[in-house]
């Protein structure tokens, strides 16, 4: 029989041996006395508290963070806005001097309108 | 229905009424026993299961009452069964003791089977759950944990990767090293019969 063959028909065998496996018990009940004691305890409660108030101030930390970032972006995409406000008057600082009929005049020294 | 029952209960546990805990845990002692009790040595059972009550009562306001209760406990429950592992690794209390050739002897009894009839009164020997004991014992916690989920119990893969809080790719690739590693550690059984 081929290797691949055989070790397919053991892994076949031992997932139905799983779940023949026995479900392990335990020996007595006296998990469910612990437990409530447990719960009940003053110490238990108070560390309950603190872990709750710890998350409350990650929770908190990771909120003013996450605000901060927002109002950064926010802030950087309004001063885009504003950069791109001001371009147009930019470009029409230098469009005067450009324009066709001022070069003309300039270096080819022709009046066409006369 | 169910739900509805679970969430009165909570409601008035987070009110004060911590007694009331005792009314969820005879709800769910029974599948949280079943789920410890297929992964977790006899003698231990007990601590665990009774880690994995504190823990629930301790995580209980994470419970959204959006999903069943039973789901969200049998998360925690696995998730206590791998910490488990995990402390007996980092203790180095693993005891995993060696096959002889009884556990041998059965490997080719396996291999010869051909019908369910004889694949089950194979899987019913002993030696079949010390087999895999032994393997799942060399294997990580959270190897073996996917295994057991995903290979042996037929979990979706979506629901062991909602367990182990990974993601879904993740577990598939963890799912296929650990069958891997399994088969490897079977192969090397079987070379020594060869």
């Amino acid at each position: 029989m081929k290797d691949e063959t055989r070790i397919e028909r053991i892994e076949q065998a031992l997932r139905v041996a799983y779940s023949h496996m026995p479900v392990n018990q335990p020996e007595n009940d006296a998990w469910e006395d612990n437990v409530l004691r447990e719960i009940a305890s003053e110490k238990f409660i108070a560390e309950c508290r603190q872990e709750q108030s710890n998350n409350f101030v990650m929770r908190l930390a990771w909120g003013a963070l996450a605000a901060s970032v927002a109002v950064a972006l926010f802030c950087s995409f309004l001063q885009v806005l504003r950069s791109n406000d001001n371009l147009p008057g930019a470009l029409e600082e230098y469009a005067y001097p450009v324009s066709g009929q001022w070069v003309l005049e300039q270096y080819a020294g022709v009046d066409y309108e006369e | 229905m169910e739900m509805h029952i679970d969430a009165e209960i909570i409601n008035r546990i987070k009110s004060g009424k911590i007694e009331d805990y005792k009314l969820l845990m005879d709800r769910y002692k029974g599948m949280v026993v079943a789920i410890a009790g297929k992964r977790i040595p006899a003698n231990d059972v007990e601590h665990v299961v009774q880690d994995i009550f504190v823990n629930a009562y301790r995580s209980l306001s994470s419970w959204s009452g959006k999903k069943p209760f039973a789901n969200w406990l049998s998360r925690i429950a696995m998730r206590g069964c791998c910490d488990y592992w995990r402390q007996q690794k980092r203790g180095h209390c693993n005891s995993s003791n060696d096959l002889n050739e009884d556990h041998l002897a059965w490997l080719d009894l396996a291999a010869s089977s051909a019908s369910q009839e004889h694949f089950d009164s194979v899987a019913r020997k002993h030696e079949a759950g010390e087999i895999i004991t032994w393997a799942l014992n060399k294997l990580s916690p959270e190897d073996r944990t996917v295994l057991e989920m995903i290979y042996f119990e037929g979990i979706k893969l979506n629901e062991a990767a909602k367990v182990m809080e990974w993601s879904l790719a993740k577990t598939k690739v963890k799912a296929m090293r650990a069958r891997a590693k399994m088969r490897k550690l079977i192969m090397s059984l079987t070379e020594h019969e060869l």
